[in-house]
Parts: C-alpha cells; sequence; structure tokens
C-alpha cells in the first residue's frame, strides 16, 4: 500500500471546512491592510518620520520579529498603494530566459555525482522574428567539485542539496549572463530568470555563526550570483538592462510585515522590540495581526492593483541582501499579470533606473500575454532544462554501465536495490 | 540520370520494411505519394510517402490555440516564434524498394534505413526509372496502413508527370492495380476513380 486515499479524503475534508471557516476573519484582515497601506499616516495619527522610524526597525539588525520590506523611495509622493499602468511594449526586442534542473546527489545511487542541466530559450520578436533553444548539461564528481575548499586546505564544505540548489541558481544566472553579452546591441532586450535573487541557503544569522562559512559565499555569492550580476549590468547602460527573476505564486510576506510595524500601537517598539512587548509575559497582543495573520504580499495587491498594473518597488532587508549584495541589493515589485500577483525581483539598478524598469514592466506583461499568464521564455526555458523521472533512471543507468565496462565495482546501497527489485 | 541531392530530413526511426523522418522545414514534408530516397549511392532505399504528421517535439505536451487576438496566420507565427523550435514534422514512408540505380529490386532490403540517415526527394528521372516497373504497387496495395489507397492514387499521379506518356503510364498502372484487386471491386472502382487522367 502506498497513501492510504480514503484516510487521506477524510482528513482533507477536515481542512477543508477549517479553512472555510477562517476565510471570514481574513476578509476581514484583508479589508484592514488594505485601509492601511492606502492611508499609512491613519488619517494624521502617523507621521512621516514616524514611519521612517518604524521601517527602519525591520532592517538588519532587527529590533522587530518580521522580514519586512524597506519602504519605497518615492512613497512619500505616491504612497504604498501605488498601481502602476504598464507603458506600451515596444513592437521589436529579445527575450532571454534561462532555467535548470537537476539530477540530485543519491547517497542510495552507484556513484557520488550530481549533474545540473541549464536550458535557456531566446526568441527575437519584431521584423526578423527568430528563436533559439538551448540546453547543457554539467556533470560535478570531481574531488574538488564535491567539497568547497576554504583554500588554505583546512575547512571543506561538502556540497549538500541546499548548496547543489544554489549552485544551480547561480549557473543560471551565470548562463543567462553569457547569451545576454552575445546578443546584437540596439534592440531593447529582457532577460529573466526563475525564482529568487535572494540566496537565503547562504545567510545563517550571524555572520561568524552562520551555516556556511565566508569561503562558501565566496564562491557562490561573491565570485557567483554577485559575477553574474556585474556582468548583466555591464552590458547595457542607457537605459540598463531590464532584468529580473520572475516569481510565479508568490508566497513572500514582507509587505505585510511592514504595515504590522506600521499599525503596532506600542510607543515602546522602537527600544524594546517585538520579543518583549509580545512575547511570553508581555503587555501586547499582538494586536498587529489584524492587518497581518496569515496573510502574504499576494493578498493586498490583488486588491489594489488591476490586470497590467506593478505596485512601487519595495527593497529586500533580508540579511544577506543587506551584508552581502552591494549595489545589487535587490528590490522588488508585484505585478498583476491578468490570472495572478507574481512578484519581479530585480538588482537596485533596474529598479534605479526609469526607463529600464518601465521597459521591464511592459516586457514581462507582453511575455505573459503570449505564454498564456506565465513569461514564454522562462516557460520554454524550463521545457529545454527539466530533467524527468526517465531521463534521471536513464543517466543512473548510463553511470552503472560506465563503471562496470572499465570494471569499477558499482556502488549503492541495498536499500536502493531493495526498492528497485520490490521482491516479495 | 539526374540524381536527388536536397536533403528534406533525417530518418527517426526505422524498421525493415518502413521508416519515418523528420522534416528539416516545420511544415513543409513532400507531398504524399512523393518517392524519397535514403541510405549510400551503392544501397539506395526507395520509400513511398504515405503520411505526413506536424506534432510537438516533447509528446508530453498539447499544441493550444493561440487566441483569437490574431488578423491572419502570418501574424500568430511572427509573434511567435519560439513555435519552430517546439514542433516537428514527420514523415511515415513504405519502403518499396532498394538498389544502386542500375539495379532496382522491389522487395525488402537486407537491413532497416539508418537512424539519422538523410532523405532525399527524389528527381524526375529517378523517379521515372523507379516506375518504370510497376511491381511496387503490390506494395501499397498490400501495405498495413490507413490511406494506403490514396497514397498509391497520389505516388500515381506524381510518377505519371515523370513519364513521356502519363497517360500510357496511368493506364498501365491501373492495369496492375485491377489484377492485384480483382476480388474487391468498390476498392479498385475507388482507387481507379482516383488515378483517371
Amino acid at each position: 500500500m502506498a497513501l492510504d486515499l480514503h484516510k487521506t479524503a477524510r482528513q482533507v475534508s477536515r481542512m477543508g471546512d477549517s479553512l472555510a471557516a477562517s476565510s471570514n476573519d481574513r476578509r476581514l484582515r484583508v479589508q484592514a491592510a488594505l485601509h492601511l497601506v492606502r492611508d499609512p499616516l491613519q488619517g494624521g495619527k502617523r507621521t512621516v518620520a514616524k514611519i521612517e522610524a518604524l521601517a527602519a526597525l525591520g532592517a538588519p539588525p532587527r529590533k522587530v520579529g518580521w522580514l519586512t520590506a524597506g519602504l519605497p523611495f518615492d512613497w512619500q509622493q505616491r504612497g504604498l498603494a501605488q498601481a502602476i499602468p504598464a507603458p506600451p511594449a515596444p513592437h521589436e526586442y529579445i527575450a532571454i530566459g534561462a532555467d535548470g534542473s537537476q539530477v540530485d546527489l543519491d547517497r542510495h545511487g552507484p556513484a557520488h555525482c550530481f549533474v545540473i542541466n541549464i536550458g535557456g530559450m531566446q526568441v527575437r520578436y519584431g521584423r526578423q522574428p527568430a528563436a533559439t533553444s538551448w540546453t547543457e548539461p554539467h556533470l560535478f564528481s570531481a574531488p574538488e567539485e564535491m567539497n568547497l575548499s576554504d583554500g588554505d586546505g583546512v575547512k571543506e564544505t561538502p556540497i549538500d542539496a541546499s548548496l547543489l540548489a544554489v549552485k544551480r541558481q547561480v549557473m543560471e544566472a551565470r548562463a543567462l549572463a553569457d547569451r545576454v553579452a552575445a546578443l546584437p546591441a540596439g534592440l531593447p532586450a529582457l532577460a529573466l530568470l526563475d525564482g529568487t535573487l535572494v540566496l537565503w541557503t547562504l545567510s545563517g544569522g550571524d555572520r561568524s555563526e552562520g551555516r556556511y562559512g565566508d569561503h562558501v559565499r565566496r564562491v557562490f555569492l561573491q565570485d557567483g550570483l554577485l559575477a553574474a550580476l556585474d556582468s548583466l549590468r555591464t552590458q547595457r547602460q542607457t537605459p540598463a538592462l531590464p532584468f529580473a527573476s520572475y516569481i510565479s505564486n508568490p508566497r513572500s510576506p514582507e509587505v505585510v510585515n511592514l504595515l504590522r510595524l506600521i499599525a503596532c500601537p506600542h510607543e515602546a517598539l522602537e527600544t524594546s522590540g517585538c520579543a518583549r512587548i509580545c512575547g511570553r509575559g508581555g503587555v501586547g497582543k499582538r494586536e498587529c495581526d489584524a492587518v497581518a495573520q496569515s496573510l502574504m504580499d499576494r493578498d493586498l495587491f490583488e486588491g489594489l492593483l488591476a490586470p497590467g498594473q506593478r505596485s512601487a518597488v519595495f527593497a529586500s532587508q533580508s540579511n544577506i541582501v543587506v551584508s552581502d549584495y552591494g549595489t545589487h541589493g535587490v528590490r522588488f515589485c508585484y505585478l498583476n499579470v491578468g490570472d495572478e500577483i507574481a512578484r519581479l525581483e530585480m538588482p537596485a539598478w533596474v529598479a534605479q533606473d526609469a526607463a529600464s524598469l518601465d521597459l521591464l514592466h511592459a516586457l514581462v506583461l507582453d511575455q505573459c500575454a503570449k505564454g498564456r499568464g506565465y513569461p514564454l521564455v522562462l516557460q520554454e526555458a524550463h521545457e529545454q532544462a527539466v530533467v524527468t523521472a526517465a531521463d534521471r533512471r536513464s543517466f543512473w543507468t548510463l553511470v552503472e554501465q560506465s563503471l562496470a565496462q572499465r570494471g569499477i565495482p558499482v556502488g549503492g546501497s541495498e536499500k536502493a536495490r531493495s526498492k528497485r527489485v520490490r521482491a516479495l | 540520370m539526374e540524381v536527388a541531392t536536397v536533403k528534406i530530413g533525417e530518418i527517426v526511426t526505422a524498421d525493415s520494411a518502413a521508416f519515418s523522418f523528420q522534416c528539416h522545414a516545420l511544415g513543409q514534408p513532400p507531398p504524399l505519394g512523393s518517392l524519397v530516397l535514403t541510405g549510400e549511392a551503392d544501397a539506395l532505399i526507395y520509400g513511398i510517402v504515405h503520411s505526413a504528421s506536424t506534432l510537438p517535439i516533447d509528446r508530453g505536451r498539447q499544441v493550444q490555440a493561440l487566441g483569437p487576438e490574431f488578423q491572419d496566420e502570418a501574424a500568430l507565427y511572427q509573434q511567435h516564434p519560439e513555435l519552430d523550435q517546439l514542433l516537428r514534422t514527420e514523415v511515415q514512408a513504405l519502403i518499396a524498394g532498394y538498389g544502386n540505380g542500375s539495379a532496382l529490386r522491389y522487395s525488402l532490403p537486407p537491413r532497416p534505413a539508418r537512424i539519422h540517415g538523410f532523405v532525399l526527394l527524389a528527381s524526375a528521372s529517378q523517379v521515372q526509372q523507379f516506375t518504370r516497373d510497376l511491381s511496387f504497387v503490390a506494395t501499397l496495395v498490400g501495405a498495413d496502413v490507413p490511406h494506403r489507397d490514396h497514397a498509391l492514387a497520389a505516388c500515381l499521379r506524381l510518377a505519371a508527370a515523370a513519364h513521356d506518356k502519363p497517360r500510357d503510364f496511368l493506364v498501365g498502372a491501373g492495369r496492375e492495380a485491377a489484377r492485384l484487386l480483382a476480388a474487391d471491386a468498390p476498392r479498385l472502382h475507388l482507387l481507379l476513380r482516383q488515378i483517371a487522367p
């Protein structure tokens, strides 16, 4: 027997009941949050200076218990509830998307190795329409590829599943940068990645106690992602390359958490912090829950953005971005692409260039129209990169055959063998 | 003799009696009934096209209509240049014979065609030479494929154009078909109507 669907169905049904029961409370919270985001000064009860002071509490080292968005640079003039319509998209442009997939490390597999497959799609629109796709597999098995050395040969960090995912993200960005470098000048170009630009995995609270050492951050961040972003930035100057990482169905609550700070009624927040006020034994009752509990940013922007409109640009204040990203600090906005609210993450140099941001906005929408709700070049990059279950089986068979031909005893665990044989 | 030189595709499946090939030009398969060639000059395999289709390269994907906003098909393809990368045109051919040009045999070759082998469209003189002997008619009449008679009729009409006396060729081919289909008058009747000059 595998999953007992009869038993699971009863649990699913109970889950549905509980979701339905909470939906009314939730609607009220969304209304309260919308009210606050449209009028953060609360009809004059708060000052601009006060809100800036509150928002600053979300920056590291954070005084509050929430990861909060940084205020948009133009919030004093335009507010937090901006809904900006898209400028018209140019008829003639090039779009490039890159994505990756992998054959994971398999502890029970015949050999200690992994594969990262990078795929991409480049489409030119306009008078000379053309498309090219590519896919490039990379096999890693050498000891120096499986372990990251700190250079002094003292510390070695083995690649694990989390680092493998980071390595893949870095390789996607590198591949995108290389393709962009080969583009003809003159035509507007859109460059897209899938997922977040924030390498959360590499942050770990205190720098000195970080989960991964500085040498890991150097390889994947300074010499990896940030080097690729450097390359993307230098490709085009006026305007900067419209480049973003696209997140479908985003689950971030950073703007909602910013509202928590604005809604907080406790004057002591700035000096005491969340934990002492609303934590165990504190005087607070988490009043901010009324505008935030279990809400995501997209719940808010569903109420603010009409199809085609984007939000203001907020700043990511996650530790690793603030401490390590430098001039590539991550900015983000939300975009109503018609069927959903998507999140676009971009480096500061895109966000600060109005022409680039406009182009990004218009071209992402055009790509979503062509891809039926999701950027066409990302959809096709994924199709190029994807490694199916059948591909994985073929890969491991290939590895086994190759080892056997050379008389190398094929490793692999008894557990893997027992799963494959499934003898009674 | 003028020989075929234009590559039109590449073999993707092959067995003793048939092969299929992917066209180099999307949506432009050779016409139904065309004579195509594959293999080396001294060991050519002759095939007759009996079916063609255009479908997603990834069989797991479905083609969906792209919406009514386009005024004409050219505009649709203009706005979706990626389609060329995602679709392919595949053509099925029955093996009708093999040989080295001078000695033709109207039977199955000793080995199937080679995978990734190039496929060429036969020249008019190659068509004339191959269809001078009507043994290939039996191959299509007896083939276990849908639309075999339509493919045969198309093949005969194309071949007739390569002969000096097209009418005589069609009459001869009609006689061969009548001999093979003596026991199936309705089928013969339909076939003859399709090739009537």
